[in-house]
């Protein structure tokens, strides 16, 4: 994010990137919302970005969505680490707290999404080693199987119980407390 | 086409989609089984957890993993389960260790009736009963002691897992390695278990290491040996000169806690308590706040480094906190926080543990015999949330709340021996 400018002036100014999906569109974005990826962040310090990214593994539906999320966040950074310096700590305090609340709606407004771009979005973070997303959508994952049987599981996520009768029965014996 | 996507940095060991029968039909894309594992030890309650591996084959292998345990058991502290009662009582001619496990509505008294089921707390190894007693509980080990003879200063020392029913014995401290002065001038004895360290609750070793520390009283030393089951051996790794401090010879008078990477001993009505730090092994006082002279005092866990000072009045709960558990300075450096009120009961300290101090509140009773209570409750108090939770309660009986019981039901549990 050190190229990385707050401004429209600056942004525009900066190198911009071109992000190719697996069915062929081109996306421009910015270094600093490109590198929020570690993998495109190598590819660039490896120098090899001329041309755009080719990024097979993704869809240009799902990499809208995963350039919607860099943006945001990138621009969040770029808006700490410009108020640092010209706030004082209570005034930087204030604003710290404001992009907080803003990125916390707008992480909530993001994850509406159904299960398969859910899935789609957590293979795209962790192909394009995006960590900040990867947690949320995994996150958010994890928060819908709480409380839940393994019957109410299955159903949301279209798992075949491929277990036999004796391993289920093995498995009630051993985590009866599980299912008090 | 779900199988072809492959995570670049982190390697796919395996796909789950060969497992589904109808993937076809399931028009979701697969996740790899290093993100499933991800999103697995995001799990906080152990419930949620096994109720999600019981939905398919690959959740279940995934679970069952040695190393997944682990790391679950890294990043999450064992629930509370219950309190162990361990007191020695008149008329039983043999060690007794009960455990009371914690009663809805607490949301761990399914998995504590599994620890009642599956654990064994009467110590069917001991060939002599009467003559062991309790030293400490921590990480669901059990520490024994028993002292054939009076001046005998080479104790013997078993540790056991109730709930995977294994023991060991613990060789004595050879001879040599202790001081002539601390032999000569001998007071007492006092073995307790090391807690495990953030590394080493992340080891994949089939053997889960642990240390006994021991300290050895005489008249004007404390001499600290650790025994670690890493090398099998034991190691003078402390002396501290308690002249200045007299009161510090008599080990039964003292209360330990366990908090911050530290020990402390308090004695009821002392302004100063004692602080072993256990990464450097190296002893400091600190002074208390003058509010808990003749009170009964905790020492916690507030998180972030902070040590936390529950003391206890008159139907209150006092909590201060400071932010070096262990260094000199004096008693400015407690803040007072916060006071919690509590109904009108005799309160109370039990044995805490895992960032848990123990409440017992017995219920005044005008009717009641000497000696017998009735109706008595138990809490826990956590000071990182400031949050006080019942656990159980018993009817005129007469339990010690000596040590809380935390551990992973099995099969979640691993052995700890």
């Amino acid at each position: 994010m050190a190229s990385a400018g707050s401004g429209d002036e600056k942004a525009a100014a900066a190198a911009m990137i071109t992000l190719i999906s697996s069915d062929n569109e081109k996306f421009e974005v910015t270094e600093a919302t490109a590198t929020l990826s570690q993998t495109i962040r190598h590819m660039i310090e490896d120098g090899c970005t001329d041309g755009g990214v080719p990024l097979p593994n993704v869809t240009s539906k799902i990499l809208a969505r995963v350039i919607e999320y860099c943006k945001k966040h990138a621009t969040a950074a770029a808006g700490e680490e410009g108020s640092s310096s010209s706030f004082s700590d209570a005034a930087f305090l204030e604003v710290d707290r404001a992009f907080l609340e803003e990125l916390e709606e707008f992480d909530d407004a993001f994850l509406e999404v159904d299960r398969a771009t859910l899935f789609d979005l957590i293979l795209a973070a962790n192909y394009l080693d995006i960590k900040g997303l990867l947690n949320l959508t995994c996150q958010k994952v994890a928060d819908s199987v709480k409380g839940k049987t393994p019957e109410q599981i299955r159903e949301m996520y279209n798992i075949v119980n491929d277990l036999t009768p004796e391993e289920e029965a093995e498995i009630r014996r051993e985590t009866q407390w599980a299912f008090e | 086409m779900f199988l072809q996507r492959r995570a670049a940095g982190r390697g796919m060991r395996s796909s789950m989609a060969g497992r589904i029968a109808a993937a076809a039909l399931a028009a979701q894309p697969v996740l790899p089984d290093d993100i499933l594992e991800d999103i697995f030890l995001l799990l906080d309650d152990a419930a949620d957890l096994v109720r999600a591996a019981a939905s398919c084959t690959s959740f279940r292998r995934i679970v069952s993993d040695r190393r997944f345990r682990r790391r679950y058991r890294s990043l999450h502290r064992p629930p509370v389960l219950g309190f162990l009662d361990c007191a020695r009582r008149r008329g039983k001619d043999r060690i007794s260790v009960h455990f009371y496990p914690v009663e809805p509505p607490h949301s761990s008294a399914p998995a504590a009736r599994a620890v009642v089921r599956d654990a064994d707390f009467t110590l069917p190894f001991l060939s002599d009963p009467s003559s062991w007693r309790v030293s400490d509980v921590r990480d669901g080990r059990i520490l024994l002691s028993r002292q054939t003879t009076v001046r005998d200063i080479l104790k013997e020392l078993i540790v056991c897992d109730p709930l995977h029913r294994r023991h060991i014995q613990i060789p004595l401290i050879p001879h040599d390695l202790i001081p002539y002065e601390a032999i000569r001038h001998f007071m007492g004895f006092e073995p307790f278990l090391d807690p495990a360290t953030e590394k080493e609750k992340e080891t994949e070793d089939e053997d889960l290491p642990f240390r006994v520390i021991c300290n050895v009283f005489s008249d004007n030393t404390i001499h600290t040996f650790v025994f670690s089951s890493g090398t099998g051996e034991w190691r003078l790794v402390a002396s501290f000169d308690i002249r200045t401090l007299v009161w510090l010879k008599y080990p039964m008078l003292l209360r330990r806690h366990y908090a911050c990477n530290c020990f402390y001993w308090t004695m009821y009505a002392r302004k100063v308590m004692l602080v072993l730090e256990t990464r450097e092994m190296k002893f400091s006082t600190v002074a208390l706040p003058p509010e808990s002279k003749y009170r009964e005092n905790a020492l916690v866990e507030v998180g972030e480094g902070k040590l936390g000072l529950l003391i206890l009045g008159e139907r209150m709960l006092f909590v201060y906190s400071r932010t070096s558990p262990n260094n000199r300075h004096g008693i400015e450096d407690w803040r007072y926080d916060n006071a919690i009120p509590l109904v009108d009961r005799r309160w109370s300290f039990g044995g805490g543990a895992e960032g848990y101090a123990l409440l017992e509140g017995v219920a005044r009773n005008p009717y009641q015999i000497l000696g017998k209570k009735t109706d008595t409750q138990y809490f826990t108090v956590e000071l990182k949330t400031l949050s006080v939770k019942r656990l159980c309660a018993t009817k005129s009986d007469t339990a010690s709340p000596d040590y809380l019981y935390a551990s992973f039901p099995l099969p979640l549990s691993l052995p700890s021996l």
